[in-house]
């Protein structure tokens, strides 16, 4: 197996987008990864995209046929990856595996979603479709009250954690303060986030994450091209797991730790023949508080029941001792969807090559991905290192 | 099914389509006697209720 490396990087400012479409988002985003990654488009030769919903939000599917047209990619392979909030991952997995196993050299990996354009409840109607829809959606459940039954089972296993949850979000809104292309630009307090709505008890509006359009892109090439061609800091991807588990959240044997996010890491790091205490710094998939939470303890930050003792303590924080979500996270930079674990890379590849302006880390030599799918039935772990 | 304990639960307040006119209601995780678990909306949720995990459920 080769080395595979991200040579291009694009995305769009996270938001609210009512007068741009699919289309729009895929063309900024694409150009700007083809165009960061110093190669001609004609050298792309396959399309993996990310997708969750566009046939529910808006009335769109065959989202790699569009890919290739709106970035005239000619009549190379597309295809679109769905697996939930983890589709972005998939798609930059799928690639990947094309380019490590020499089926081609360069390709372009990449997710959209659009989703603000729809009143909450259809948004919410949307999201639920990554969960059963009848055994779970049909019996009232949401995402976030998944995450809140999580929350409460969390709770009852080890101790309270609803203010360490509250830190959560006070650090991925002062982070993305420091990101120019972050939705939620505003800092919070800690009373203003106790006060929030309810939304699914214990979570409250700040414990969720944003509503976002979006698009991100990357382009991946066989680590011999990227010396070549890369006039940015090469980032070589060192590690890739992916896992899964069962679609509803109450046949899993445990619901506060994802077993698919356990088993994805092992891979991602037995590849990288490296341990949790070599990461640098990660971006978790903080759908909710809660899920970062747990996810830094499945990744082995943390013990389990102790993720809320090193929030407090200040060691997941921009200036801690392994910072998560320097970019603000699902949380504070946005979650759109589809485009989310393709966004979480961005990040990861912007800190290694050092271009992180305000928010750049000090040492950032290592940096790993971690993306879930619906209530963890899909995880993907990437790790990656640069030269 | 006998013997059903709450596992976990979360009362809703913002809902789907479908059962944004019902909020606020309870959906639980239940657990029987032999470890089984199951996924119900407990009828009749009001806000003054105490719903905690471990409670039994009278069916």
């Amino acid at each position: 197996m080769r080395t595979v490396s991200v040579i291009g990087i694009g995305e769009t400012k996270m938001g609210k987008y009512p007068n741009l479409s699919i289309r729009d988002m895929i063309k900024e985003a694409g150009n700007k990864a083809i165009t960061d990654s110093f190669i001609d488009r004609k050298e792309i030769q396959a399309v993996y995209v990310g997708n969750f919903n566009g046939a529910y939000f808006s009335n769109q599917s065959h989202i790699g046929a569009m890919v290739s047209e709106v970035l005239d990619l000619g009549n190379i392979p597309t295809i679109r990856t769905e697996g939930a909030c983890a589709s972005g991952s998939l798609a930059f997995r799928q690639g990947l595996i094309a380019v490590m196993c020499g089926i081609y050299d360069i390709v372009l990996v990449g997710g959209v979603e659009m989703m603000t354009h729809q009143p909450t409840e259809v948004v919410t109607t949307g999201i639920a479709s990554a969960m059963d829809y009848e055994l779970e959606a049909m019996q009232g459940l949401t995402f976030p009250a998944n995450f809140a039954m999580i929350a409460n089972r969390y709770f009852y296993e080890y101790r309270n954690v609803k203010k360490e949850m509250a830190i959560c979000a006070i650090n991925a809104h002062k982070n993305a303060c420091l990101n120019p292309d972050a939705q939620m630009q505003k800092e919070v307090t800690l009373e203003k986030i106790l006060a929030s709505d309810m939304i699914a008890d214990p979570l409250c509006l700040y414990d969720c994450s944003l509503v976002t359009d979006g698009a991100a892109f990357l382009v991946l090439a066989a680590g011999d091209i990227a010396e070549k061609v890369c006039r940015h800091r090469v980032v070589d991807i060192v590690g890739s797991g992916h896992a899964g588990d069962n679609l509803t959240l109450y046949t899993k044997k445990t619901i506060t730790s994802f077993a698919a996010t356990r088993a994805a890491s092992e891979q991602a790091y037995s590849q990288a023949k490296l341990t949790p205490v070599d990461i640098d710094f990660a971006e978790v998939h903080d759908c909710f508080t809660i899920t970062q939470i747990i996810n830094t303890e499945d990744l082995g930050f943390f013990k389990h029941g102790k993720g809320a003792d090193a929030v407090a303590e200040g060691v997941t924080a921009i200036d801690g001792k392994i910072p998560i979500n320097v970019s603000g996270g699902l949380k504070a930079k946005g979650h759109p969807i589809g485009a989310t674990g393709i966004s979480q890379i961005y990040e990861v590849v912007t800190q290694l090559r050092r271009d992180a302006g305000m928010r750049q880390l000090g040492k950032t030599d290592i940096g790993l991905a971690h993306n879930i799918g619906g209530t963890g039935g899909t995880a993907l772990v990437h790790i990656f290192r640069g030269r | 099914m006998k013997n059903l304990k709450i596992y976990t639960y979360t009362i809703i307040r913002s809902a789907s389509k479908e059962f944004k006119d019902r909020v606020p209601y309870c959906s639980a995780i239940l657990e029987d006697g032999k470890g089984t678990r199951s996924v119900q909306m407990l009828e009749g949720y009001t806000d003054d209720k105490k719903t905690v995990i471990g409670q039994k459920l009278i069916v």
